[in-house]
């Protein structure tokens, strides 16, 4: 991990002559912002060499007005001011690249939704505020590093954790593609929550069906390494060259550990059947209470010959499923649950899954009479409607109870039923009802399983509900804030087996893009220390939250063996905590430097952009190139 | 007080008619259509719900049911399909057969089967005791040699007591349903609702307004073929009195043609053309409403069917002074069955000729009393 700093002018030692493009965006920003004023005013910019505007620069014709002016002009420099760079940044870096220059010297700057759309009634302010952002922009990238990519050396091999129907997908998926895989299952069999169930929907087959196909199928690779009653207990190393321990519960000796060098790892935990607290909806208090999962496994164990219904010694007669227990609660309403907090989210799952388990008790059972009290049912899935339509038309009855008044069961002592269901009605125009009962079903959510022991190992990113949380729920779906560590299935959120499975495909794909190559390229915004002004503080290394990010080493210096700072950029996310403890200011993240953000800071409260001064080339202008990473730990 | 749900109300209903209630999942657009709906707009929604959480008590006591003339709009509407007006239809003939006490309603409407043969057998039971009453001889002649005239009057006269007995005691019934938790209306107030009532079901106007095709001709809307039906009933109703009243009564020795038999053969023209109407617009399947019909529908409109041809035959033979066994078994048929359908008064469909006006009297008092 070495780095390549040049501390010489910019590589061909012109002066720096930057061109600033102002987009129309279509109208988008030229609607509201006077474009041409814009391009005008930084005209004035006495490092600005060219300053134009134009209908599309993301278009073909407009990315060649850029290369053209590179090329012909001996433009340096490249600031687009348009709409947000998560757009088109690439876009425009790609065509630097293409030009011949480095794709980092480029700023984009965001005028659309920072300046057009927000101030769609003030054109004359949102003209100004457009011209002091690109005379940032322009200000930042004139202090700009030649940058290059990181590459990492690859070890082509995952470690997909939880052996459910997810992580059985995610492994024969990637031994599919042709990398190795280590499946580690807690549990003394492969299949988890999927094992458990009797029919699923939409496809009506059975879970152990379902479970058995996917174990075969694991079975079959020889790619594919199972390690069945085992748990990863350390995890060390950075994508590309993860160092995950494996060790087997059986064997409680630390010298059995594995370790296994993988350069992704897929996490596929699943889930945990919330449980009801004691007297939630009467559960726990009398036997004519159970929970879904409880009917469903009570189903899978009734003959197909039985003609009856029976629970608890009794022939059921009448049976009220109750949805959203342990999800969508309400704080002030529902009891918080061990941290503290309410899990206010939707699991997703249960209201297909209740009204199929309604079907099922209809079909096989068609005197009992079913009973259904929801708040609102989300049966989001193609074709799941069709269960609430089949079970509304063979007569399911449906009360719709308030948010904030939870249906209650009362046990009778020799009557007729079970016991009795309160429940104040919507649909009957909010009066109170009382249903007589032989069972009341609960329809359970999902909450997460308990992998504190894996979250403590690289800090995972765990969201308000407890689940793993992704950078993007619709643009990184299975990608956490850890490179090269993704998500499968319902450790992430409630997702039925469908998703589930669609999801571990998702990881899957993406831990074979990652390492298809022997190289992974990372983008290079990381620290980097300037051991010149680094004392040696160490305030730093207790800001870094990354583990392996930062640390000391004795470093050669003028001579003299010195304590320094050194960074390792494929562990670091550039997230510039320690950039803020330093305080002689020796670590900067490059491409965010802290001068660069002091001159945009001078630039926005500048009066006049052609009152700027100009800047010469600087004697801070680096190139940094960081060697390929291959050691590993 | 907390409402006790009882999942048999609503299957009870459906075998009355309302095959597909249960798909309901009360979105509320048949009470946005509804020209009924009132301010709450909760008809017919409320109705629905009642009968599915099993709310016999307060189902039974709207007159609601009843003042829906089932135009069809709600049906047509519905994004379920679940068919809010013969819901409306089912609960009906559910009061119906809950306001008489013998049972003998609910088979009929349950199944056809049953329809079919206990009409089948009463008409013979009725038949056979006409034939079997004795009678002198010159009572016995002509067209009346199997069913003396008399016999006709006399039994006719007891069939007509004990209809009107039997549907006394529903009506008693339905009005102190609908009347249950109320004052005691004022003199005004019951001249008020007495009126509104009359004038409604004289005209038919609120039901000739609602009518789905209002335009085209008379037979193409329900109103207009109901108000032929019922004014050419009521005619044949009134002709039968009068002719009872001045020849045996007084008796006067009228024409035969002044006023009885013009009365009745114009009255019996005019149902002729409803009862017509209605089976082609049946038949057709014209409009949702007549294409839903139960055979307990369509029961009443065949028995008026029936009785207008054979009572069209009669009449030709009196005119044409022919007679002969087919005469005499024409004759029987009429005979029996206006007997039966009058005896059934309080089973059948028919009942509604009560029920109706006293639902809308019982809705137009208290819609006063809400004022």
């Amino acid at each position: 991990m070495t780095e390549t700093n040049t501390s010489a002018l910019n590589p061909s030692g012109d002066p720096i002559r930057v061109g600033v493009y102002v987009c129309h965006c279509g109208g988008n920003i030229s609607d509201i912002i006077d474009t041409k004023a814009v391009a005008a005013e930084l005209a004035g910019h006495p490092n600005v060499a060219v300053s134009n505007d134009y209908m599309f620069m993301c278009s073909d014709p407009g990315q060649a007005l850029i290369i053209d002016d590179i090329k012909a002009n001996h433009i340096n420099r490249v600031v687009v001011a348009a709409c947000s760079p998560t757009l088109h940044e690439l876009t425009f870096r790609k065509a630097l690249h293409r030009a011949g220059l480095n794709p980092y010297l480029f700023e984009h700057v965001n005028i659309r939704e920072q300046a057009s759309w927000v101030h769609k009634g003030d054109h004359e302010g949102a003209t100004r505020k457009a011209v002091r952002l690109v005379a940032a922009g322009v200000e930042k990238v004139v202090r700009q590093d030649e940058l290059f990519p990181i590459k990492v050396g690859v070890e082509p091999h995952v470690v997909v954790v939880g052996g459910g129907v997810a992580g059985m997908s995610a492994a024969v998926a990637l031994a599919g593609r042709g990398l190795g895989v280590t499946l580690v299952e807690k549990g003394v069999a492969l299949g988890g929550r999927v094992a458990d169930l009797d029919r699923v929907y939409p496809t009506e087959e059975r879970g152990a069906d379902l479970v058995q196909d996917l174990t075969r199928q694991v079975g079959g690779h020889s790619r594919i390494d199972v390690r069945l009653g085992s748990e990863v207990v350390g995890l060390d190393g950075h994508v590309g060259k993860f160092a995950v321990t494996v060790r087997a519960s059986s064997v409680a000796s630390e010298d059995q550990d594995r370790l296994v060098r993988a350069g992704a790892i897929v996490i596929a935990t699943g889930f945990d059947h919330y449980r009801p607290a004691q007297g939630e909806h009467g559960f726990g208090e009398s036997p004519a209470v159970i929970t879904l999962p409880d009917f469903q496994s009570a189903l899978r164990q009734c003959p197909a010959s039985q003609t009856s219904l029976q629970a608890n010694g009794r022939s059921v007669r009448s049976v009220a499923f109750i949805h959203c227990v342990g999800s969508r609660q309400i704080d002030g309403v529902h009891a918080p649950q061990a941290d503290g907090k309410v899990n206010d989210y939707c699991s997703r799952t249960c209201c297909t899954a209740t009204l199929h388990t309604i079907r099922q008790v209809q079909s096989r059972f068609p005197d009992v009479d079913v009973y259904d009290l929801h708040k609102d049912i989300r049966t989001y899935g193609r074709g799941h409607e069709a269960y609430y339509e089949e079970a509304s038309r063979a007569g399911a009855l449906f009360f719709r109870f308030p948010d904030d008044e939870p249906p209650t069961f009362a046990a009778s002592t020799g009557g007729k039923c079970a016991g009795t269901i309160t429940t104040r009605d919507i649909l009957t125009w909010g009066e109170e009802l009382e249903i007589p009962v032989d069972l009341v079903v609960l329809a359970t959510g999902m909450v997460p399983r308990d992998i504190a022991s894996l979250i403590d190992l690289r800090k995972l990113p765990v969201g308000a509900d407890r689940f793993l949380q992704e950078v993007h729920p619709k643009l990184r779906p299975v990608e956490i804030g850890v490179a090269g560590i993704l998500l499968a299935g319902a450790c992430q959120g409630p997702m039925d087996i469908n998703e589930a499975c669609t999801a571990a495909q998702t990881a899957a794909v993406k831990a074979a893009i990652l390492l298809a190559n022997p190289t992974i390229e990372l983008d290079p915004f990381v620290a980097v220390v300037d051991g010149e002004r680094c004392d040696g503080c160490e305030k730093c290394l207790a800001e870094c939250e990354y583990k392996g990010a930062l640390t000391m080493a004795d470093l050669q210096l003028a001579g003299a063996t010195v304590r320094r700072a050194v960074v390792n950029p494929a562990m670091c996310v550039g997230c510039g905590a320690c950039v803020a403890a330093c305080p002689p200011r020796a670590v900067n993240v490059a491409g965010w430097t802290l001068d660069q953000f002091d001159a945009m800071v001078d630039a926005i409260v500048a009066e006049d952009v052609g009152a700027l001064a100009h800047t010469e080339c600087r004697a801070g202008v680096r190139h940094i190139e960081f060697a390929v990473i291959s050691g590993g730990n | 007080m907390a409402i006790p749900v009882d999942p048999t109300l609503i299957r009870e209903i459906k075998r009355h008619g309302a095959f597909d209630v249960s798909a309901c999942f009360h979105c509320g657009n048949c009470s946005a259509v509804c020209p009924l709906s009132d301010a709450q707009g909760n008809f017919p929604r409320r109705m629905i719900r009642l009968g599915q959480i099993g709310d016999r008590k307060r189902l039974l006591d709207a007159p609601d049911a009843w003042l829906c003339y089932y135009c069809g709009e709600c049906s047509d509407t519905c994004p379920r399909e679940a068919g809010p007006g013969e819901y409306m239809a089912a609960v009906r003939r559910y009061a119906i057969a809950q306001a008489e006490p013998t049972g003998l309603a609910q088979v009929m409407y349950r199944s056809t089967d049953a329809l079919a043969i206990l009409t089948l057998l009463l008409a013979i039971v009725l038949g056979a005791f006409l034939v079997s009453i004795k009678a002198p001889a010159e009572a016995r002649q002509w067209l009346f040699r199997l069913v003396p005239y008399e016999t006709v009057h006399n039994v006719g006269i007891g069939v007509g007591v004990l209809a009107t007995l039997a549907m006394a005691a529903g009506a008693t019934g339905v009005l102190r349903r609908f009347m249950a938790g109320a004052g005691r209306p004022t003199g005004t107030a019951v001249a008020a609702a007495l009126r509104r009532t009359l004038a409604e079901i004289a005209t038919m106007k609120r039901h000739r307004n609602e009518a789905a095709s209002k335009a085209g001709p008379w037979s193409a809307n329900a109103a207009w073929i109901h108000l032929a039906i019922m004014y050419g009933f009521g005619g044949l109703l009134l002709a039968t009195i009068l002719d009872f009243v001045f020849l045996v009564i007084l008796p006067l020795h009228l024409s035969t043609f002044w006023p009885a038999r013009i009365i009745g053969t114009l009255s019996g023209a005019v149902m002729m053309a409803g009862v017509g109407a209605a089976m082609w617009r049946r038949i057709t399947r014209a409009e949702r409403s007549v294409g839903q019909s139960l055979a307990a529908d369509w029961w009443l409109v065949a028995f008026l069917f029936i009785l207008g041809i054979t009572g069209f035959w009669v009449e030709l033979a009196v005119t044409l002074r022919a007679a002969g066994p087919v005469q005499d078994i024409v004759l029987l048929i009429h005979a029996a069955m206006a007997m039966e359908l009058v005896l059934l008064t309080a089973f059948t469909k028919l009942a509604h000729v009560v029920y109706r006006p006293i639902a809308l009297f019982a809705y137009y008092l208290r819609a006063q009393d809400a004022a």
